[in-house]
């Protein structure tokens, strides 16, 4: 379904650039391109269970998990739910530049998927694990506005929520504490939210005909779309940081969108995400974790927050990125091609002053910013 | 354009002015860490990463070891950093240092994001004198 709308976008876009280019042959790619191209596959990339979570992967809790998301039950005036924000049609996002739940936020949704690749969770990463980063919404005034005390006690007189819960965990909700039973909800929401995963799209065929010395392949690649592929691993420098087989290097840096917030005030962006995360009973370092020997602590022992980390923001990873409109930290951005225009114009001063020095304006053309963007809908 | 390919993230080590020399009065003191080695001053610099190659994105640890070419004391303290002198940016980690034995650390917590050119920084401190050691890294 979306390979089939994808192929019909970019043979438009084809048309339109092939006029002025008429002539240009078939893209290749040198050594080095197709090193780095490759390096942006398999797909989808082999993932483990999560050791921090008891029952990631476990089918009860995934049910149980798929429930909970679903349900009004997590908000206290019974009027939200997850999927309020993160709606299974629209990519678990909700289209929306900034989202909404009991009042409005100053951040955009994260659409919801391929999260066992995270390292940290958020647009500042104040969690560095998924269970946490679904009890957030619950507590959260602006979103559920639930308490912990709340969630347990309407979990133990409901009948088929306390059968998800023992069935999960093999004990009843009444015997563990109120924190406890959160903790919990937030292991099975997260065991359900590990199932989302993003299908293969026709950069992953051409990748993977690329990777195995193919010159034709089934179904063609775009060259339009080769073309945006040359300028992402390219002059675009894109793939610095929108690195992998997710586009991704899961860490933060400085796209030079505003971090001044739409109601006022400043997002503090991966500086506040740090300081969160320092608060939080639920991080790895805490009691909750289930991993005996605490394998991925590493990263939230040695996270280091310095002035540049003011104005940072998570590397959104690109996968799908046609259908998670609109964009940026703050919703900003409503189509891709704003986007690809963004980098394109980059106010350099304003970047170089918060001390990036990696992006620079690219002064792309017209047909560039259009190849860039017919790549990126083919992820 | 090498270095912006975000590929596999071999480390290739390419050391900077202060050349590795042959024998001196340090061989004796030395460990089996023959990996990389940096001379400054009076320090002769060896270390060892593990796993032994840098993947970008992954952390890492390593293992170092200082001995003194001229008798002065062996250093008592050690504090490594890492930047891309480039891109104007460092790690987003603090690696943590433990000490061995006098001149002998271990080092957990480092990682490095991004592939390109990375200056690995190693600042020894015998009692109140410092010295800084340092290696080009090129990350794919
Ligand atoms: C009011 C809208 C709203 C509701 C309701 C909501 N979310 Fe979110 N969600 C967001 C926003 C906004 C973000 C980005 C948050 C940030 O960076 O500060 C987000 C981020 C996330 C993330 C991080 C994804 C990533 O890649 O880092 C997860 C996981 C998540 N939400 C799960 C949930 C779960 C589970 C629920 C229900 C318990 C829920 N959300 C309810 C708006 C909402
Ligand atoms: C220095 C690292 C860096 C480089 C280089 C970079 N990006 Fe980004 N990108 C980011 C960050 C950080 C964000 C989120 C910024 C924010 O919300 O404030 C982002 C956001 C995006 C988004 C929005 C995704 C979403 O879901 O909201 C797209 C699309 C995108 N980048 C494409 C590109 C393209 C195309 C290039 C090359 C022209 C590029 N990026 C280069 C770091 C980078
Ligand atoms: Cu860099």
């Amino acid at each position: 379904m979306r390979l089939a709308v994808n192929g019909l976008l970019t043979s438009l876009l084809c048309v339109s650039a092939a006029i002025p280019t008429f002539a240009a042959d078939n893209v290749t790619f040198s050594d080095d391109e197709r090193t780095s191209i490759i390096s942006h596959g398999p797909w989808p990339p082999k993932v483990s269970l999560d050791p921090s979570n008891r029952v990631s992967g476990n089918k009860s809790a995934i049910a149980f998990g798929r429930e909970l998301f679903r349900s009004r039950f997590l908000s206290a005036s019974r009027q939200h739910s997850c999927i309020t924000c993160h709606k299974p049609n629209a990519a678990y996002a909700d289209g929306l530049a900034l989202s909404s739940g009991v009042t409005k936020v100053d951040r955009n949704t994260i659409s919801l998927a391929n999260l066992r690749l995270n390292r940290w969770y958020g647009w500042d990463g104040g969690s560095d694990n998924l269970w946490a980063q679904s009890i957030r919404p619950i507590l959260d005034a602006r979103e559920l506005n639930a308490t912990p005390a709340l969630i347990a006690k309407r979990l133990r007189n409901d009948p088929p929520f306390s059968r998800g819960y023992q069935s999960s965990f093999k004990t009843s909700p009444n015997a563990h504490d109120d924190e406890q039973v959160l903790v919990n909800v937030g292991k099975a929401l997260a065991a359900y939210q590990e199932t989302v995963v993003t299908p293969r799209t026709i950069f992953d065929d051409f990748r993977d005909a690329l990777a195995r010395k193919e010159t034709k392949q089934a179904k063609p690649y775009p060259e339009t779309a080769k073309r945006g592929l040359k300028i992402f691993i390219g002059k675009g420098k894109c793939g610095l940081c929108h690195q992998g087989p997710n586009f991704t290097n899961g860490e933060f840096d400085n796209a030079g969108v505003r971090y001044f917030k739409p109601s006022g005030g400043i997002d503090k962006g991966r500086f506040g995400g740090i300081q969160k995360l320092k608060k939080s009973p639920y991080t790895l370092l805490g009691r909750f974790n289930d991993d005996p020997k605490n394998s991925l602590g590493v990263a939230t022992r040695h996270v280091a927050r310095s002035h540049q980390s003011w104005g940072q923001f998570r590397v959104p990873s690109l996968r799908n990125v046609l259908r998670t409109a609109p964009y940026m930290h703050d919703g900003s951005l409503a189509i891709l091609k704003d986007v690809v225009q963004h980098y394109s114009t980059l106010n350099e001063e304003r970047l170089h002053l918060d001390g990036g020095g990696l992006l620079r304006r690219l002064d792309l053309t017209d047909i560039e910013i259009d190849e860039l963007v017919a790549f990126l809908e083919t992820l | 354009m090498r270095f912006y390919v975000p590929f596999l993230a071999f480390v290739f080590l390419a050391f900077s002015s202060e050349q590795v020399k042959s024998a001196s009065s340090c061989d004796g003191a030395m460990s089996d860490l023959v990996e990389h080695q940096i001379e400054q001053g009076s320090y002769r610099l060896i270390f060892q990463t593990q796993p032994k190659k840098i993947t970008v994105g992954k952390f890492f640890s390593l293992r170092v070891d200082v001995c003194s070419k001229d008798g002065s004391p062996l250093p008592d303290g050690l504090k490594i950093d890492a930047t891309m002198p480039m891109h104007g940016h460092g790690m987003n980690y603090r690696p943590s240092v433990q000490q061995l034995a006098p001149g002998k650390f271990k080092a957990k917590g480092l990682m490095m994001h991004m592939a390109g050119s990375w200056l690995l920084r190693f600042d020894i401190r015998q009692g109140d004198k410092a010295t800084r050691m340092q290696t080009k890294l090129i990350l794919k």
